[in-house]
């Protein structure tokens, strides 16, 4: 059985008296332990896609529409908000684009760590600070015992996105969202998250929908991938049939354009 | 503009103001009776068919009192704005143009003077110059430039970067004809919706000063010194509180509705 | 932090130089000698207090000796004697701003207390119907002579009603009290101008919450927050009220001046005898040490309010509190 099963999902933003249609009727599925990859431009959809499984987008503006969204045994269109809040960061967990703004600047790496292990985990608020430390440890981040009473802006852009890693991980979730996790950082950092993401995967059997647009990393890292076109997902396979025999025209672009980049200059 | 007048409030606002306006000046012919006119035995009546708004402690009719107030009150609005307007925009052009020493030497002033509580420097003052109609329009001007000034200075800041303002500096053109020509007029925008919101504020410490007595002198009327003739009578004849109060509040309440509808009118993208 | 503090000390210089310009200009402001204004307007000023006025502002000599003289006085806390009862000014203020110092303070927390309640809860349902009332209120707030609600305040509850007494601190039979019925009389006396106060600042405050709130939840990591799994109730006091704070307290150092101009006004219109009291009196008679002394000293009390707002924010934002960045991955 599949970890995730979406069918026919839409999203709609309602601005004025204008309706926009980010996200049209996308049907995907994603298995334990499989890293599935969504590529496309900004504007695709992407991000509405990924926020829209859990419900996250804001009820007032955004409209969600599904067949169903059935993750592990649960219908999260017609789960309760406490239901909900018990898969989000507990058994699906996100990492965002950006660690700078996603992390709280007035709250210590401790307060945000502690906390999605304190919500997800039967923990007294005593007994928090072991798995906060072995997270760290695991992501990777030196000394961590000096990091827990950290603010964000002590560390750098890598460090703060291992730290949402490390939050991410930390209710052991069986689906990991990670929304472009390294697009705001340097190549070098790129790598080391990249590595980091493969190496819990592995670990825990973890399954990663990764949101990205960089080919390289999609084709590096990815068993499956979908090319999301204007809310449509336009084509679907596995990654090496669909990087060598890409069918739909905006696919073929994206690798021309990639080729180009990547071969000698003309 | 006919944005602006689909915002309901602002709409109402400019409404009301229009009316007001019309009574300012036709207030001569509109009062019923001499407002000065002192007529003891008649003190203190309350409203009837004669005074439709009643009498205050001296006998003075007050519709005729708070309509030549109305002409008071809004001329003291404008001409106050229009002081605090032209010293708040030559300051902002001089920092923002010059830059340099001068620009922080003229903005930390701009800071020191909202650091004053408004009405400790309006009161000073006053008690040095006699109290006018005249004294208390510069008076209140000349402290409720700042605003304009920061307005002014930032617009000037990005103007000059612009290319006609390079375009004319590159032609040789003077500061003074850069400033009066290229400057002052791209400059002003933002400053109509201060200056509106600014005359409901002239008109509110206009009242304030008249009501303690250091404002329009009697026995001009205003609506502050309406209300400040009331206090003797407070209790015993509510129309000498209430009424000089709505008068204020509506006519401050639209200057505010219509400089926010100017606002959101200016902040909207295709302008 | 400790350079932040020192950074900020010395920024105040350049303010506190022009205070003592303006305080000063204002002074010479008047055609002829400010003396003989206190003469025409005030004729308790006696012939031999003008004489010592005149002496203590030096005014024989030339202006920037004057103002050297001035500000060396003012530095010591000097600011002369009334001319109305001949007593130090400085022991007439201390006097009056406990009482002054009282209000505000009561109106402040009052105020600080409630506005966030309801400015969140204007932020988190946009556009209900508390939403919208929250908008009428502060057009209301914005535009309302607080002299004149005061007015109808002390009309209703206590011409009309009786509730409440409608002027001074004290009761005529203040001094007989016991300390309990004294404290008692206070604040029965302070109702309704601390009413008044908080109704009106208020208004701008509680709006002033639901901007910075409405603006916080926009960010990134409220995002985070409700991906975590947390609570809306945690998400809105703990992520989001946390960062909206910052903003508030800001504008709460800059409504310092709004304050004092409450208090003159509410003193004024309520006989309460405080600072505001003190400084409209002396306007009245033009007893200018008086004047001088109470606006330099509100304008330097605002400067540190100000300044006391930005420690409270270096404090509470630990992107200025803890200035140190390891960089290292």
């Amino acid at each position: 059985m599949s970890l995730l099963r979406v069918d026919d999902l839409s999203v709609c933003y309602q601005t004025g008296d204008q309706k926009v249609l980010a996200v049209d009727q996308v049907s995907f599925s994603i298995e334990p332990g499989e890293i599935v990859a969504i590529i496309g431009e900004s504007g695709s959809g992407k991000s509405s896609l990924a926020l829209a499984i859990t419900r996250l987008l804001p009820r007032s503006s955004a409209q969600i529409c599904a067949r169903r969204i059935l993750f592990e045994d649960t219908d999260l269109l017609e789960a309760s908000e406490a239901s909900l809040r018990n898969i989000r960061g507990g058994r699906i967990s996100y990492v965002f684009q950006d660690p700078s703004s996603s992390l709280n600047p007035v709250l210590t790496i401790g307060e945000q760590l502690r906390e999605t292990i304190l919500t997800h985990t039967r923990c007294r608020k005593s007994e928090a600070d072991p798995p906060s430390l072995e997270w760290l440890r695991k992501v990777g981040i030196p000394q961590e015992h000096l990091r827990l009473s950290a603010y964000p802006h002590e560390f750098s852009g890598g460090m703060q996105q291992r730290v949402m890693i490390a939050m991410a991980m930390a209710s052991r979730p069986a689906l990991l969202i990670a929304d472009e996790p390294t697009s705001a950082l340097d190549v070098t950092v790129q790598v080391q998250i990249l590595r980091l993401l493969r190496e819990f995967q592995q670990r825990f059997g973890l399954a990663i929908l990764l949101i990205c647009h960089d080919l390289l990393i999609v084709r590096r890292l990815a068993q499956r991938v979908m090319v999301l076109y204007q809310g449509r997902v336009v084509e679907t396979g596995a990654v090496n049939h669909v990087f060598e025999q890409p069918a739909h025209p905006y696919t073929r672009r994206l690798l021309e354009a990639r080729a180009y980049l990547s071969g000698p200059l003309k | 503009m006919a944005n602006l007048l689909k915002n309901h409030l602002a709409r109402a606002g400019a409404f009301i103001l229009a009316i007001l306006a019309l009574i300012a000046t036709l207030a001569p012919w509109l009062a019923p009776y001499d407002p000065l006119a002192v007529n003891l035995p008649e003190a203190l009546f309350p409203p009837s068919s004669v005074h439709w708004l009643g009498t205050d402690p001296l006998g003075r009719d007050v519709l005729s009192r708070l309509i030549y107030g109305t002409r008071i009150s809004l001329v003291i609005g404008f001409i106050a704005v229009g002081v605090a307007v032209v010293i708040g925009s030559a300051i902002g052009v001089i920092a923002g143009f010059f830059g340099g020493w001068l620009d922080s030497l003229l903005m930390r002033l701009v800071d020191t003077m909202l650091s004053f509580p408004s009405i400790f420097l309006l009161l000073a003052i006053i008690a040095i110059v006699e109290p006018s109609i005249y004294t208390i329009m510069i008076v209140i001007g000349m402290t409720s430039w700042m605003g304009v000034a920061r307005l002014v200075r930032a617009e000037v800041l990005s103007l000059k970067e612009r290319e006609f303002v390079l375009a004319a500096k590159g032609l040789g053109a003077s500061s003074s004809r850069i400033i009066l020509k290229h400057l002052l007029p791209n400059a002003i925008g933002p400053v109509w919706v201060a200056a509106t919101l600014g005359v409901g504020s002239a008109i509110l410490t206009e009242s304030i000063l008249s009501y303690l007595g250091l404002g329009v002198q009697p026995p001009t009327p205003s609506w502050g010194n309406i209300l400040n003739e009331g206090r003797i009578a407070l209790g015993l004849a509510w129309w000498l509180t209430l009424i000089p109060g709505v008068c204020i509040l509506v006519t401050v309440l639209s200057f505010n509705l219509l400089g926010e509808g100017l606002r959101e009118w200016m902040h909207r993208p295709h302008n | 932090m400790v350079t932040y503090l020192i950074r900020r000390l010395i920024g105040l210089i350049p303010a506190l130089a022009w205070i003592t310009v303006i305080s000063f200009a204002i002074i010479h402001l008047a055609p002829g000698k400010p003396t003989d204004a206190a003469g025409a307007f005030n004729p308790k000023a006696s012939l031999e207090a003008r004489q010592r006025l005149e002496k203590l502002y030096g005014l024989d000599r030339p202006i920037p000796v004057q103002y050297l003289d001035w500000l060396g006085r003012t530095l010591r806390l000097d600011f002369g004697r009334s001319f109305l009862d001949d007593r130090p000014v400085i022991e007439k203020i201390q006097e009056r701003l406990p009482i002054t110092l009282l209000i505000n303070s009561v109106a402040l927390i009052l105020m600080l207390g409630l506005c966030i309640p309801l400015g969140v809860f204007a932020a988190v349902r946009p556009d209900s119907l508390w939403d919208r009332c929250t908008t009428v209120w502060v057009f209301l707030g914005y535009s309302i002579p607080s002299f004149w609600l005061a007015l109808l305040c002390m009309a209703y509850f206590g011409v009309h009603l009786h509730w409440l007494p409608i002027s001074g601190l004290y009761s005529l039979d203040h001094d007989w009290m016991g300390p309990i019925a004294r404290m008692m009389d206070i604040a029965h006396h302070i109702i309704l101008p601390i009413g008044v106060i908080v109704f009106v600042g208020l208004a701008g405050l509680s709006r002033y919450v639901r901007s910075s709130m409405v603006e916080v939840l926009q960010k990134d990591y409220i995002r985070t927050a409700r991906a975590k799994g947390l609570s809306e109730r945690r998400v809105l006091f703990h992520h989001g009220l946390r960062n909206a704070l910052l903003s508030i307290i800001t504008i709460l150092g800059l409504s310092l001046p709004d304050l004092i101009t409450g208090s003159v006004i509410m003193e004024t219109v309520f006989s309460i005898p405080g600072m505001g009291r003190l400084f409209y009196d002396a306007v009245m008679a033009r007893d200018y040490s008086v004047i001088m002394a109470l606006v330099t000293i509100g304008a330097i009390l605002t400067l540190f309010g100000n300044l006391l707002a930005d420690i409270a924010y270096a404090y509470t934002d630990p992107r200025i509190r803890v200035g140190t960045a390891l960089t290292e991955c």
